[in-house]
């Protein structure tokens, strides 16, 4: 097995079941999120989409962290995520006022909120295992700039057709989450089944395949088709969190996800390591925290009798040096794409 | 190794992207905002002077507009003169008793910042939102406030969208709809012009979508025939997405004796540009989106331009009401107004201290039915009509404009003698 290979201490990801890897971001996310939404109601409503940043960085995680391919393309899969949970849940009669060129059969139908996302995560993962046998053939940066070019498609595609979907203008009235366990529970969900992921067998030969894809070959490891398989859950988690940020926002545009969301999301898993679930959950916190601070001093903030107010749109720099100086400080990124584990606990 | 190598190009574009992103939310203009601040801070202080002693805590109205972003240049005189009326409506004794206390932050012409700011300010007690003037930016926002109960008003949305149809039972526009307006620019061009039009469409936004659309529906009423309708599209910031000079020929070569630009700068302003290089010198019509002298830097001495809009801010306007808001704009912020759509802020303010006076509340949906009651009420605007079907103007006098070698006068007041709704 590729454990005797490679000896887990040398390499990010793990290779064993442990609770508190599993645990451990489970339980800062779910603290981290009730305590941000107990502070207001707006930041109730950025936790929110943040649940929904964090399943999209996770999905990111599945793929980039376990196969090492780039995807600047998963975005497409949220978009279509978002864009099925949408058509199947706005009310009838609003489709009708609002998206007059859509297709008949499709403005009749309306269902609820989850019978829709298992849907939505159906047609992204569906969508993504076609797209996957092509560009699973590639990669480094070839395959980063063909998965772009699946994003660049999606984007054109659902931007322009408007049988399928709202085309260029926005689909209102998504039926909300009620709450925020909601989104709390089905991150959590994601969690597990990206950790599960990683450590089951195909996930620990496809790390392989990344570190060394010869020696994998010579275990018998189907670099394709592991990539395949991994593109696909990949792009059904990506659904997922497209149709949780239209149930989010209420409402749902092909240019919410586009490269503000593509570069954002990535920027998370990079900052906070790309190789583990604990490196996804870190980064998205801290992306979002650092953006949160700078908001606020945007706004201005008196400490003793100075001043300090940072010009409108500070925030998108700020946050980009901070990707240059952690990449720099820890190349793997905050976590170095290690698992959780307790402090000063024993050492496994 | 791989993976290091990977990391490194993932992290060079990633950080590329954000600080690309970065400076194009930062294209806000720093004089607009150190203007508003200033004007804010003036409203509060006059506000907290004259505090109506019946009343125990001023009526908050809140802003998700934007001072940054692509919509800035319409949001940004509107919120200006929702200020001046806020003041204006304060020193006349305020609604209801009470005074009117204005919040603002920044949307960033983001939908998803607006929608937090929204559900912040109504958090924080906002009897009314004013989001910014295209729908498909506010519409999350505007279902925060309508989810809320409470009173939304997009000063300046020319689609009859905002409202009923999209399910805003509580949303309204002060604005004149896109039905009106470009029917008005059909009727005026086809008699001025003749029977021959271009289109030339910008599909970024449903406004310029449905500009062309009404227009088209218009001009074939009128018996006049459309021979070429190119497309083409801008990005989120603000700039063509793809040159336009296989637009430009087939506009060209189909001969029109009117093209319909239905757009908004600056691709609008590159679009126009695109026209006139290429050799196009036939009369152009255009909307409200086209309004304003700030983007005629990119079509010097430009003539034969015609659009159809609120009011003219060039100093020859013949409303008295008119003149005197720019007269105040003037003296708030020290600028000319850039575009006439900023009536549309002081009567937004106008129509709810209407509407809050005459429902006795301001409950959401007791204003929503007030202001359903409205008929040919006169606003700065002009005269103002809802119903429960249509919470946005379709039947009110709007502005000809011309541009004339670079310089911009007004034409005349006309109302559309048949506004097309679908």
């Amino acid at each position: 097995m590729s454990n005797d290979l490679l000896p887990s201490s040398q390499l990010p990801g793990v290779t064993r079941f442990q609770w508190q890897q599993l645990l451990g971001p489970i339980v800062v996310v779910v603290i981290v999120a009730y305590a941000a939404s107990s502070v207001s109601a707006s930041f109730a409503f950025l936790t929110e989409g943040t649940l929904a940043l964090l399943v999209m960085v996770l999905a990111l995680q599945v793929l980039i962290g376990n196969s090492g391919v780039l995807s600047f393309g998963q975005a497409a899969f949220a978009m279509v995520g978002g864009f099925a949970t949408g058509l199947l849940t706005v009310p009838v009669r609003i489709k009708e006022n609002v998206l007059d060129e859509l297709w008949e059969p499709l403005k009749m139908i309306n269902m609820g909120i989850y019978p829709s996302l298992v849907i939505a995560v159906a047609i992204g993962a569906f969508l993504a295992f076609i797209t996957g046998l092509f560009l699973m053939r590639l990669s480094g940066l070839a395959a980063g700039i063909a998965t772009f070019a699946v994003l660049m498609v999606a984007d054109n595609v659902l931007f322009n057709w408007k049988l399928i979907g709202p085309g260029p203008q926005v689909m209102p009235q998504v039926p909300k989450f009620g709450f925020i366990d909601e989104s709390i529970a089905i991150a959590v969900l994601v969690m597990i089944v990206v950790y599960l992921i990683g450590i089951s067998r195909r996930g620990r030969l496809l790390r392989a395949t990344r570190e060394d894809a010869l020696a994998a070959r010579a275990l018998g490891a189907s670099i394709w088709r592991l990539r395949v398989l991994f593109f696909t859950a990949s792009g059904g988690i990506a659904a997922l969190s497209g149709a949780m940020y239209a149930h989010h926002a209420g409402a749902v545009s092909a240019r919410d996800f586009y490269l503000g969301f593509t570069f954002t999301t990535l920027a998370m898993l990079v900052i906070g390591g790309a190789s583990s679930v604990w490196g996804a959950v870190v980064g998205t916190i801290l992306v979002t925290a650092i953006g949160q601070v700078l908001l606020v001093f945007e706004g201005g903030v008196t400490l003793g009798s100075i001043e300090f107010t940072l010009p409108n749109g500070v925030r998108g720099l700020v946050i980009a040096a901070a990707l240059v100086v952690i990449l720099i400080w820890r190349p793997r990124g905050v976590t170095g794409g290690k698992e959780f584990r307790v402090p000063f606990l024993s050492r496994t | 190794m791989k993976n290091k190598r990977a990391a490194g190009i993932l992290a060079v574009a990633a950080s590329l992207s954000l600080v690309l992103a970065g400076c194009a939310s930062t294209t806000d203009s720093a004089e607009e905002t150190t203007a508003e601040t200033t004007a804010a801070e003036t409203a509060t202080e006059e506000a907290a002077e004259e505090v109506a002693e019946e009343c125990t805590e001023p009526i908050l109205i809140g802003s998700a507009m934007a001072q940054t972003g692509f919509m800035s240049p319409f949001d940004v005189p509107a919120l200006d003169t929702a200020r001046i009326a806020i003041d204006a409506t304060n020193a006349a004794g305020g609604v209801l008793g009470c005074q009117l206390e204005l919040i603002e932050v920044d949307g960033e012409t983001d939908p998803d910042k607006g929608a937090q700011i929204a559900t912040d300010l109504i958090d924080q007690g906002a009897q009314l939102m004013l989001v910014t003037c295209d729908y498909d930016i506010n519409a999350k926002a505007s279902q925060v406030a309508q989810d809320a109960g409470v009173l939304v008003i997009a000063p300046c949305v020319g689609d009859t969208i905002m409202g009923p149809d999209a399910g805003l039972t509580l949303g309204f526009s002060l604005g004149s709809a896109v039905p009106g307006e470009a029917a008005i620019m059909a009727e005026w061009a086809f008699k001025e012009f003749g029977p021959k039009a271009s289109l030339f469409k910008d599909m970024s936004i449903k406004y310029t979508q449905n500009q062309c659309k009404v227009f088209e529906e218009r001009w074939t009423q009128l018996g006049g025939e459309i021979v070429s309708a190119p497309e083409f599209s801008q990005t989120p910031e603000g700039s063509l997405a793809a040159p336009v000079t296989a637009q430009v020929k087939e506009i060209k070569d189909s001969n029109p004796d009117v093209v319909a630009l239905c757009s908004y700068p600056g691709g609008g302003a590159e679009a126009a540009a695109a026209l006139r290089a290429g050799g196009v010198e036939t009369p152009v019509v255009s909307g409200f989106g086209m309004d304003g002298a700030f983007w005629l830097g990119a079509v010097p001495d430009l003539s034969d331009f015609y659009f159809v809009t609120y009011a003219s801010v060039f100093g020859d306007d013949p409303n008295p009401k008119v003149s005197e808001l720019l007269a105040a704009y003037k003296g708030l912020t020290g600028n000319d107004a850039a575009t006439s759509g900023l009536v549309t802020g002081a009567s937004s303010i106008e129509a709810f201290a209407l509407a809050a006076e005459q429902a006795g509340s301001t409950n959401g949906a007791d204003l929503a039915a007030a202001l359903e009651a409205f008929d040919n009420v006169d606003l700065t605007a002009g005269p103002t009509s809802f119903s429960p079907e249509l919470h946005v103007n379709v039947t009110r006098p709007m502005a000809v404009m011309q541009v004339q070698d670079g310089a911009h006068s007004f034409i005349e007041y006309r109302a559309a003698e048949q506004p097309i709704l679908n």
